[in-house]
């Protein structure tokens, strides 16, 4: 955990990588939860907060012993399926290698056995799914080293003392808002495709997708997010492991489809602060890294999709009979009347795009031309994750290839 | 027009849905009507303004028998009525009704939850297949009517109503009229915006909103519009305000909030605004009906 602000080429470019943690997560309230703690009271404690893990405490040798995150919780539901029923119930295209996989991994560590009590304690499964392990770094760390951590996927560390107090927890999240906050990058006003941030597989569900199975492929994937489309690759919702807490509220929701946990979700965290979110937050790929990043601080989601429009348009004749029940597309030809709300003064989006906005305060942001955003028509073919962002930086911050032969990449870990 | 629009009423009053086939063409009669309007609505006082109802329907019978019924009192709706609640199917079924009836007595903006996407995920299609057996074809109509809805409405040029907040696309009214509104509300844009955007007491001009839509906007971007308009205050709603309603930036800007006990859980109280012949504003505050 060298501090390494005495390698003058790094230093020099790039002063806010030279910010230490501990003044990230100064005055943070940290969340704990006892390791002997049942599951459920340790996703009440998620729902709660807010927080998408929480370090287990154990009181009698008064350490940390794990962080337990929703990734633990998906495997363990997958596990405790696989142990409760035949495995012939699971339909083939339900379940499969995918999720056998994911079995095999959990049931290494947490064993065959099961209980049909839900009374496990919630040390038992906490880093299961081995995706984000309980991390710890000093409070003198620097944010060139955690970059590099975050580069790998990882999506938290703990600022500890050297007493084992936890300070805070520092997010991927926080550090790409000081970065774009205090950092200066010529990246920032380029199109993600150009800086090849636009990662091309994207695993989907449907609707109907059963639970089980978006569990089994979040875990399989090792990654946090599903897009959910409808037969046209058009974006209809978003499911994040996030989502998972839901289901140790509501045991039946493992068995319900992707888009009822999905609305669940949805249901409960409009009520936190009464404000509903947009079901999508999608880029097209020529947007800036700038524009991404405004769009994943502001909601502090952990990925946007990328989506483009379709490649063909098939309009929908006049009189045909309704399309399927879960497309949505329109019925019938618009009806308008000859003069007033037709569009007969200029086509949307030219004059008022050029609409200028107060250039007088900080924040204010420039008019996204139209064509940033996703439309609800495009068809997903990318996901930028804060991940892929800060890989972008951490490899920006290697020095060139003749670079000094000294210097010891190890310490980055 | 082939269906019996007082029957339908009175039946609804009751709680009954109507049925599919009804529902069919008090929608497709909506639509012309609709389509007539344009995208900012003149209208004069005395109005009585309702913000999110979100298929509260016995609150809503609850602002009826507080306000009085339509057409005896003329009413304004910001939008936000199916969602969430129980009943959006009689909530939205009950307004066009209305609309159809009394079509200058009563009018609707759309809000953020009138649109296939959110309607979607937040409860309104569900409802939909759950009361109609299984089919689709009611959401199917109404979420084809909330492409028609009118975005504002401004009360004798001097108060300006609209469901979310403002947009950086939009310094004058008139550049809301040529926006081209029938189509589903877009991720981005003059349309989103309106219908998406949070006034924020602590920023200044625009800021990029945490719900992935739409903008959040200072006191100055309200003083400005304001200004450059000609009017004297922003009526709006889309944010839950546990006192009902919420007057911000030196009165010059209010949030109608009218789904008492929202999520039959949050306990907050609701309010209805009453805007009188000299425009002043009175709000009425009212709990969830029993």
């Amino acid at each position: 955990m060298s501090d390494n602000s005495s390698h003058p080429g790094l230093g020099a470019t790039t002063p806010w990588l030279q910010t230490q943690v501990k003044d990230l997560v100064e005055n943070q309230q940290v969340i704990q939860v006892n390791s002997d703690a049942t599951i459920e009271e340790a996703c009440e404690t998620l729902i709660k907060h807010n927080i998408q893990s929480v370090p287990l405490y154990d009181a009698k040798t008064q350490s940390y012993v794990g962080m337990f995150d929703l990734h633990d919780l998906a495997t363990y539901i997958l596990v405790k399926r696989s142990s409760n029923t035949d495995m012939d119930e699971i339909s083939p295209a339900d379940c499969s290698d995918l999720a056998r996989n994911a079995l095999t991994l959990g049931k290494k560590k947490f064993g065959a056995r099961t209980t049909e009590s839900d009374d496990v304690v919630v040390s038992r499964i906490a880093d299961m799914s081995q995706i984000n392990p309980f991390y710890s770094v000093l409070p003198e760390t620097t944010l060139a080293q955690v970059v590099a951590v975050f580069a790998k996927g990882t999506h938290r560390v703990a600022v500890m003392d050297g007493t084992g107090k936890i300070q805070g927890i520092l997010s991927q999240t926080r550090v790409i808002r000081h970065f774009f906050e205090h950092g200066d990058s010529d990246a920032l006003d380029r199109p993600l495709k150009d800086l090849g941030l636009v990662t091309g597989d994207v695993v989907t569900v449907r609707p109907d997708t059963v639970v089980m199975h978006a569990l089994s492929l979040l875990e399989h994937w090792r990654i946090s997010s599903l897009a959910i489309v409808d037969e046209d690759r058009r974006i209809v919702g978003n499911l994040s492991v996030a989502d998972v807490k839901y289901v140790a509220r509501d045991r039946r929701l493992a068995r319900a489809t992707c888009i009822e946990l999905v609305q669940t979700a949805r249901f409960v965290q409009g009520l936190h602060d009464g404000r509903d979110r947009a079901a999508v937050f999608s880029v097209r790929p020529d947007a800036s890294l700038r524009y991404a990043l405004t769009k994943l601080i502001a909601t502090g989601a952990h990925r946007v999709w990328v989506t483009e429009p379709r490649q063909s348009s098939t309009p929908t004749a006049p009189g045909a009979p309704p399309p399927d029940s879960t497309t949505g597309t329109p019925l019938a030809p618009r009806m308008r009347s000859g003069s007033i709300s037709s569009a007969s003064g200029p086509p949307p989006g030219t004059s008022m795009r050029r609409a200028s906005v107060s250039s007088t305060s900080a924040q204010t942001v420039p008019i996204a031309p139209q064509h940033y955003g996703g439309s609800f028509n495009d068809c997903v073919c990318g996901v930028v994750s804060l991940t892929d962002i800060l890989r972008l930086l951490a490899e920006s911050l290697l020095p060139k290839a003749n670079a000094d032969p000294e210097y010891n990449y190890g310490s980055m870990d | 027009m082939g269906v019996d629009i007082d029957s339908c009423i009175e039946r609804l009053y009751l709680g009954q849905i109507l049925e599919e086939r009804e529902v069919e063409q008090v929608c497709r009669a909506l639509r012309l009507l609709l389509a007539e309007e344009a995208n900012v609505v003149a209208i004069s006082a005395p109005v009585t303004v309702i913000g999110d109802v979100h298929g509260q329907f016995y609150d809503l019978l609850e602002i009826f028998s507080i306000g009085g019924r339509c057409p005896d009192t003329n009413y304004l709706f910001l939008g936000d009525y199916v969602d969430r609640g129980h009943h959006s199917v009689e909530t939205i079924s009950l307004l066009a009704c209305l609309k159809l009836r009394y079509p200058q007595r009563i009018h609707l903006l759309r809000g953020n939850h009138e649109s296939r996407n959110i309607t979607k995920t937040y409860g309104f299609y569900a409802e939909c297949i759950h009361k109609y057996k299984g089919s689709a074809q009611t959401w199917h109509e109404f979420t084809e009517v909330f492409d028609y809805l009118a975005l504002a409405v401004t009360i004798d040029d001097s108060i300006f109503c609209v469901h979310g907040g403002l947009s950086p696309s939009i310094q004058h009214v008139d550049q809301l009229r040529v926006v081209d509104r029938f189509e589903e509300i877009p991720h981005e844009g003059a349309l989103a915006d309106i219908l998406w955007s949070d006034p924020d007491a602590e920023i200044r001009g625009f800021g990029r909103s945490q719900r992935g839509a739409g903008y959040t906007f200072g006191g100055d971007v309200v003083e400005r519009f304001l200004h450059i308009n000609g009017m004297s205050h922003i009526l709006r709603a889309h944010q839950l305000c546990m006192e009902g309603y919420l007057v911000q930036f030196n009165d010059r800007l209010s949030t109608v909030w009218s789904a008492p006990n929202y999520c039959y859980r949050c306990g907050n109280v609701a309010s209805l605004l009453k805007v009188d012949p000299y425009l002043q504003r009175d709000f009425i505050t009212f709990e969830a009906a029993p």
